[in-house]
C-alpha cells in the first residue's frame, strides 16, 4: 500500500480534486476532515492529512511515500526528497515587501518579518545585506504596518492583501507551486505505482 | 555464544567482517583525533561543516574523527600499489536535521590500487553482498560521474548553472531543467536533461540504452566503464538489483567513476554510499586509484533494532534465603533459562517474563 502526504487546508481542496481526477476517490478525505489517516483499499492507497509545512518531513522521514507540497515549504526545510512534478496549482510568489513609500537605509541592519527564516537568510546571505529576523506565524503584513519590521518575506497570491494594507511587493524572491514529492528510498521500490500516479497527473495539466 | 544469539544489529558487523576478510581486506583502527588541517581542505568531500575541533597541549588544532576514507587516503603507503582496508568506526558530524553534533557509526572498506575493472567489480559486487546480508529486498542505484559531468560540459553552461542542474538532477526535478534550459537558451537538450532526470533502468538494460545520450568521446568513455563492469558483474546473481540513477551524486573534485548508493526497502534513506575517487587521492599526491563504500550502521539500527518488552527472561524473589542458597538457585535456573535477575522481593519495577520464587527448602517455584 503506498502511503500519500496531502496538505489540509486550501491547497489540499484543490489535490482531492486533483486525485479524485485521476481515479483515485479522495470524498472520504474531503468528507471527514478530522479523521487523520483514511484508506481506500481498492486502489491500495492510504492518505494521510498533515499540515502542509510537514509534508516534505512525513515524506523525507519515509511516514509517507509521496506528497503534494509546496515549492515555498521545500526551499524552506531543504528536504532531501524527489521532486517529480510541478502541478502548477496553488501558484504563489516569495516576494520582499515593505509600506509603499519605504525607502531602505542601508546603514543599519534590515528588520525582516517572515515565517521563512531559511529562504529570508539564505536570499539576504546572497545579496551581503545584514538583517535581522523577526520570527512570524502569521498575519505577517502586520509587521511593517506597525513599524516591527522594516518589510516582510512572505508569500503572495494576487498582492490583494499587500495593497490593502498599503503594502507592495519590493522584490521577488522565487515562484512557488504545488509539487509532487517522493521519499528517495520509496521511490525505487514503488516505482511502477508513482510513475503511474506522477503520469496521471501530468495528464491532467 | 552462537551467532544467532545475537540480535541483528550486532550480527551484520561480524558477518560483514569476514566477507571482507575473505576478500583480502584488513580491519583499519582510526586514531581518535587527527590534525584539523587534514579535513579543513577537504571539507566538501565530507559534505559537512561541522566539524569538532580542539587545541591539543602543543598548540596544534586537532578534529575529532570526522570521516575515515580521508585517514586511510592520507597514511596509504606510496610504495605499496594494493591495499585494502576494512573499518567499524564512529565518526562525529553535524546532523542535518538538528544541527547538533551527533556520532555515527560506520561501516565501510576501501580499495586502493590500480584502477581496473576488477577493483570496481570486486567493490560493488561487495556492496551488494553488504546490502544482501541485512536485507534481501534491496536496490544499488548508481550513476557515473564522467558521464554526467562530460554531458553537462557539453552544455558549457556557467558556474551557477553547473551547480543548478546538479542540484536539480539529484532532485530529478525535471520543472527546474526545463526552466534552466530555457533561461540559458539550451533548448535542444532540455529532453535530454529531463530523460536523464528521470532515467532510472537496470545495469544491463543502460548498457545499450544509454548510448543515445553520448555526445562526446568522454561520455563514450564512462559508457565503456558502465559496460565493463556489467560484463564483469555478468555471473553475479545480484547484478539484477543495480539500478543507473542519475540523482545519485558525488562531488567531481573527488569522485570521477561510478557512484552508488544502497536502500533497503522500508528504511527512508540510503544506507550505504560510496564510488571512485581518484580525484581525492590526486589532492593528496597520491597516485594510485581507489574505490570504496560506507554503510551506515546508525541509519540501519533505527529500523532493526527491537526494544525488548521485558527487562529480564526470568526473575528470581528470594526473600531472605542465604547467598549460597540463591547463587545456587541462580546457577540452576541458568542452564534453561537466558538470564536471570535476583531480588529480595519483587517491587514490581522489573518486568520479567517469568517469575520465581525460591523456597525454604532450596528449591525454585514459578509464579503464575
Amino acid at each position: 500500500m503506498i502511503t500519500v502526504a496531502l496538505p489540509k487546508g486550501r491547497l489540499g481542496d484543490k489535490v482531492y480534486d486533483m486525485f479524485s481526477k485521476i481515479g483515485y476517490d479522495c470524498s472520504a478525505v474531503k468528507a471527514d476532515s478530522r479523521k487523520l489517516v483514511i484508506e481506500d483499499v481498492k486502489n491500495d492507497i492510504r492518505y494521510i492529512l498533515v499540515k502542509p509545512s510537514d509534508v516534505s518531513i512525513y515524506v523525507e522521514h519515509g511516514s509517507a511515500d509521496i506528497g503534494i507540497v509546496g515549492k515555498d515549504i521545500l526551499l524552506e526545510t531543504g528536504s532531501d526528497v524527489y521532486e517529480l512534478l510541478d502541478l502548477n496549482t496553488g501558484v504563489c510568489r516569495i516576494v520582499v515587501a515593505g509600506k509603499k513609500n519605504y525607502v531602505e537605509d542601508m546603514s543599519i541592519p534590515l528588520r525582516v518579518a517572515t515565517k521563512y527564516v531559511n529562504i529570508t537568510k539564505n536570499y539576504f546571505s546572497r545579496t551581503n545585506r545584514v538583517i535581522e529576523i523577526i520570527k512570524l506565524n502569521g498575519s505577517i503584513e502586520l509587521a511593517p504596518i506597525l513599524g516591527l519590521s522594516d518589510v516582510i518575506v512572505d508569500i503572495v497570491e494576487t498582492g490583494t492583501t499587500l495593497k490593502e494594507n498599503d503594502l507592495a511587493v519590493l522584490k521577488e524572491i522565487a515562484t512557488s507551486s504545488a509539487r509532487l514529492i517522493a521519499n528517495k528510498s520509496s521511490y525505487h521500490f514503488l516505482y511502477d505505482k508513482i510513475t503511474e500516479i506522477k503520469g496521471k497527473l501530468e495528464n491532467l495539466k | 555464544m552462537n551467532l544467532t544469539d545475537l540480535s541483528k544489529e550486532e550480527q551484520i558487523p561480524l558477518i560483514l567482517s569476514e566477507i571482507y576478510e575473505k576478500y583480502g581486506y584488513k580491519k583499519y583502527k582510526m586514531a581518535k583525533f587527527e590534525p584539523y588541517d587534514l579535513y579543513r581542505e577537504n571539507k566538501k568531500f565530507l559534505k559537512t561543516d561541522g566539524i569538532i575541533t580542539f587545541t591539543n597541549a602543543d598548540g596544534r588544532l586537532m578534529a575529532m574523527k570526522p570521516d575515515v576514507t580521508m585517514s586511510i587516503v592520507k597514511n596509504t603507503k606510496d610504495e605499496m600499489r594494493l591495499q585494502k582496508y576494512f573499518y567499524i568506526e564512529n565518526v562525529f558530524r553535524t546532523s542535518s536535521d538538528t544541527h547538533e553534533f551527533q556520532e555515527i557509526e560506520q561501516m565501510g572498506l576501501e580499495f586502493i590500487g590500480d584502477g581496473d575493472g576488477y577493483s570496481e567489480a570486486e567493490v560493488v559486487s561487495l556492496a551488494l553482498k553488504t546490502l544482501s546480508a541485512i536485507n534481501e529486498d534491496y536496490l544499488l542505484n548508481m550513476a557515473h560521474i564522467g558521464f554526467i559531468s562530460a554531458f553537462i560540459g557539453a552544455l558549457d553552461p556557467d558556474y551557477e548553472t553547473i551547480v543548478k542542474i546538479y542540484e536539480a538532477l539529484k532532485h530529478k526535478n525535471t520543472a527546474a531543467l526545463k526552466n534552466i534550459a530555457k533561461d540559458k537558451n539550451m533548448n535542444e537538450y532540455a529532453d535530454k536533461l529531463c530523460r536523464l532526470a528521470e532515467y532510472s533502468s537496470p545495469l544491463q538494460q543502460s548498457a545499450s540504452e544509454l548510448e543515445d545520450f553520448v555526445v562526446n568521446d568522454e561520455m563514450a568513455c564512462a559508457l565503456n566503464d558502465i559496460k565493463s563492469l556489467c560484463a564483469a558483474l555478468k555471473n553475479d546473481p545480484a547484478l539484477g538489483k543495480i539500478k543507473i540513477d542519475f540523482s545519485v551524486s558525488g562531488d567531481a573534485d573527488y569522485y570521477n567513476g561510478i557512484v552508488f548508493n544502497g536502500y533497503i526497502n522500508t528504511i527512508p534513506r540510503a544506507v550505504l554510499s560510496g564510488g571512485r575517487y581518484d580525484n581525492l587521492m590526486k589532492r593528496f599526491g597520491k597516485d594510485q586509484c581507489a574505490i570504496g563504500f560506507a554503510l551506515y550502521l546508525s541509519e540501519l539500527d533505527k529500523v532493526l533494532h527491537k526494544t525488548d518488552e521485558y527487562d529480564a527472561d526470568t526473575l528470581l524473589i528470594y526473600g531472605n534465603a542465604s547467598a549460597d542458597r540463591v547463587m545456587e538457585a541462580v546457577d540452576a535456573l541458568l542452564k534453561s533459562r537466558k538470564n536471570v535477575i535476583a531480588v529480595n522481593e519483587n517491587d514490581g519495577m522489573i518486568k520479567a517474563q517469568n517469575i520465581y520464587l525460591l523456597k525454604n527448602n532450596g528449591e525454585t517455584e514459578l509464579q503464575k
